[in-house]
């Protein structure tokens, strides 16, 4: 790790073929050699500095302040990590950091106020929420252009493609339900209306339950992917002297399904959740107006981004404890690192 | 009261989804659903603007009718009128007073069987039109008027209110006064029977949170000399001390006029300086921005109050509908009756509505003229039951009787 620092990436090949050496030879137990081949460095879009705070992974010391288009927010990989797609959302725009140049090398026109944005499994599209629009914009990343606009109810958000990438799942803030999209043609296939607010979701890692977050009804939906029903609910009474209002945004799970993190945005708190039961197994206290998360790729370590007191929060997965939080940049949006 | 909570969404998230392909926004088979937009005689006082040097060249000082949110909102419920089969119709009417808005409304009803009105109109006329429709099957939102007898003497059970009365925003003003230990007020009122109406709200919230009012002074709006006793800010602002003045003052004329101009260095609130309102454009938390900029885009101005209140009126009843799967009043009704919902005000934490007497809860904003300072209630006042019933007329308060 140290010495990826100082030599900068690893060329694309190489990675790849260690990548899948390891794989085909170690299976699972390499996972950890195969995260070391990035450089385990920090990403983080601050919407009000309009930059992108890049972090040492160990050190958390930064390394560069990349400046990109005005109100970052949602940050996406391409497959091999090369470039970071950037929305840009008051320049309309989703713009390309080259990761071994850290600058904007590119950007693409991604409709009106492009808010949260996902790559096809197969990388070939993106598809971004247009909040001020109510669009869902499908972008071809090779012509960067946008062959399709899907209406959406108002102010859609989350954006989550199916593993397969034949549905795209959009939720809509003020409408209070989420579109399931077809990706072949862009037919909405279903409108379920769900809590008040849905801001972002997650697919369990078989397909089979949609996880959502809804802000104002202060709850997660658990939504069974083939009949679009809402199969269950978690709720956070047992959160106590939270200094704000229970507001659920951001959601993650572990790989292995077990886990479900969540934000409470307001009351500066995460619920740790137990996937199978749907019981909040823990509260953590993290700082203020927590919202996005990101897992590192062997799911050690957790990254809470609190957008209102401008730093992020480490968990400690397996232990579920707060290790430290590290300030960045003005209103942090997302975090996505490079492992 | 949090098991309440779940209880009830349980049921109202029972069944949900309809499937199958749609596309948004077609407009085939869709039942007209209409709501009636019930508009008054802009108020005499109101036609004259803030000041006159900005009614000729700011055409934007002009204060606009909030018939502007009430389109944003049926644009916003449209969206999601394909969900049951409905199309929202914002049928517009004016009136020049409580006849004429009644027999609009009864046309509305009869002829095009609207059920939801929004009325903006001075608080005496939207009562007595609430009068005259008791007893109707329909529901009738008060989106501008202030008036406390509104939501007590003159209060009906289909009669509600999206935007605050007097008294939540005065109390909202007071809490923030007793949280920077400002409690000693000069008080300064102008003659318009609404100034009365604020200068009292302002005296019970001071009395509820432990204010002190150092001095109550009228003023009148005239430049005559022999009348330097009330139309001077510095005879009118001289007083031992105090930490702040109020002013209440419909027109703003004469209020605009006070800040940087008392005898004693104090913040001047009210009616300029710090300001409690329902809305404002500078709001950046809760999803605020969002819903200013989708409305600015169209209207090329700012999202005013009733603007809001016509908004959110229009966003609860389409959400009833959505939740309760019916278009009928009553089933809307009770909807809005239960305790457990949470509406999206995009202001923070959820709204409901004062069963005693049809309020909406809601957060209260503290503006400058671009900024908001602090958002009522403030965390030090608690409640029983709900910190948002710290503000304005509580149930034991409440002269309504339904």
């Amino acid at each position: 790790m140290p010495d990826d620092e100082k030599s900068g990436r690893m060329p694309k090949i190489a990675r790849l073929a260690l990548g899948f050496a390891a794989l085909t030879v170690a299976g699972i137990a390499f996972a950890g050699t195969l995260q070391a081949k990035g450089t385990g460095r920090l990403f983080i879009s601050n919407e009000r500095d309009h930059t992108v705070t890049v972090l040492e992974a160990k050190t958390l010391e930064v390394v560069k302040t990349i400046p990109v288009g005005r109100r970052p927010r949602d940050m996406q990989w391409n497959d091999d990590k090369s470039k970071l797609y950037v929305a840009a959302s008051d320049v309309d725009m989703i713009q390309v950091i080259d990761i071994e140049k850290l600058e904007v090398v590119n950007e693409i026109f991604a409709g009106d106020d492009p808010e949260l944005f996902e790559i096809s499994p197969d990388g070939t599209t993106i598809v971004a929420s247009n909040e001020d629009e109510d669009m869902a914009s499908f972008i071809d990343i090779d012509s960067e252009k946008i062959f399709r606009q899907v209406p959406t109810g108002v102010e859609p958000e989350g954006v989550s493609y199916t593993a397969d990438g034949s549905q795209v799942w959009v939720t809509a803030e003020v409408s209070q339900v989420v579109h399931v999209m077809d990706t072949a043609t862009g037919d909405v296939y279903a409108d379920i209306l769900v809590g008040n607010r849905p801001r972002r979701a997650v697919f369990s890692p078989n397909g089979k339950e949609y996880w959502l977050a809804n802000e104002i009804s202060a709850n997660v939906h658990v939504i069974d992917t083939s009949t679009f029903e809402i199969v269950g609910e978690i709720t956070f009474e047992g959160l106590k002297g939270a200094p704000g209002e229970v507001s659920p945004v951001g959601i993650t799970m572990t790989g292995d399904g077990r886990t479900v993190f969540v934000t409470l945005g307001h009351a500066n708190h995460l619920a740790v959740i137990d996937r199978e039961t749907r019981k909040v197994r823990k509260y953590l206290l993290v700082g203020s107006r927590a919202w996005n998360t990101q897992l590192t790729r062997d799911n050690k370590i957790l990254y809470v981004v609190n957008s209102g007191s401008d730093d992020i929060t480490l968990i400690d997965v397996e232990k579920t404890k707060v290790i430290k939080t590290v300030p960045v940049g003005r209103y942090p949006h997302t975090l996505r690192i490079d492992d | 009261m949090r098991q309440i909570v779940v209880g009830a969404l349980k049921v109202a998230f029972a069944a949900l989804a309809l499937a199958g392909p749609s596309s948004p926004g077609a407009a085939q088979d869709l039942r007209e659903f209409v709501v009636g937009y019930l508009e008054g005689a802009r108020p005499e006082e109101v036609e004259w603007g803030r000041h006159p040097a900005d009614m000729g060249h700011m055409p934007d000082f002009v204060p606009h009718r909030p018939v502007a949110g009430a389109e944003r909102g049926v644009n916003d419920a449209q969206h999601l009128g394909r969900l049951m089969k409905i199309r929202y119709v914002l049928e517009h009417r004016h009136g020049a007073g409580a006849g004429e808005l009644t027999a609009a409304l009864k046309n509305l009803a009869e002829q095009r069987r609207a059920k939801i009105f929004l009325i903006d109109a001075p608080g005496p006329v939207v009562a007595e039109v609430a009068k005259a429709s008791a007893g109707m099957d329909l529901l009738l939102f008060n989106v501008a008027a202030e008036d406390g007898a509104l939501r007590n003497e003159w209060c009906q059970p289909h009669l509600y209110h999206t935007i605050p009365s007097h008294a939540m925003l005065m109390d909202s003003l007071v809490q923030y006064l007793m949280v920077r230990k400002w409690p000693r007020v000069l008080v300064l009122t102008g003659p318009d029977k609404r100034d009365e109406a604020v200068a009292k709200a302002f005296e019970r919230a001071a009395k509820r949170f432990g204010a002190k009012i150092a001095d109550v002074r009228s003023f009148l709006l005239t430049q005559d000399p022999r009348a330097r006793e009330v139309n001077r800010v510095e005879q009118l602002t001289s007083l031992e001390d105090y930490d702040v003045v109020f002013v209440a003052d419909a027109h703003g004329e004469f209020g605009y006029q006070i800040p940087y101009r008392t005898v004693l260095p104090r913040p001047v609130i009210g009616v300029t300086g710090l300001v409690p309102r329902a809305w404002h454009w500078s709001y950046l938390r809760h999803g605020a921005p969002q819903v200013n900029s989708r409305f600015e885009k169209v209207y090329d101005r700012r999202m005013s109050d009733a603007d809001w209140a016509a908004w959110i009126a229009i966003k609860v009843v389409s959400e009833a509908i959505l939740r309760t799967k019916s278009t009928e009043v009553a089933d809307i009704a009770e909807y809005l009756r239960d305790q457990s919902i949470r509406l999206d005000g995009f202001k923070g934490g959820p709204h409901s509505f004062r069963p005693w007497n049809n309020q909406m809860r809601q957060k209260v904003l503290l503006v400058t003229r671009n900024w908001v300072v602090a958002v009522a209630p403030l965390p030090a006042f608690l409640h029983a039951v709900n910190a948002l019933d710290t503000l304005g007329y509580d149930e034991r308060d409440s002269k309504c009787r339904f």
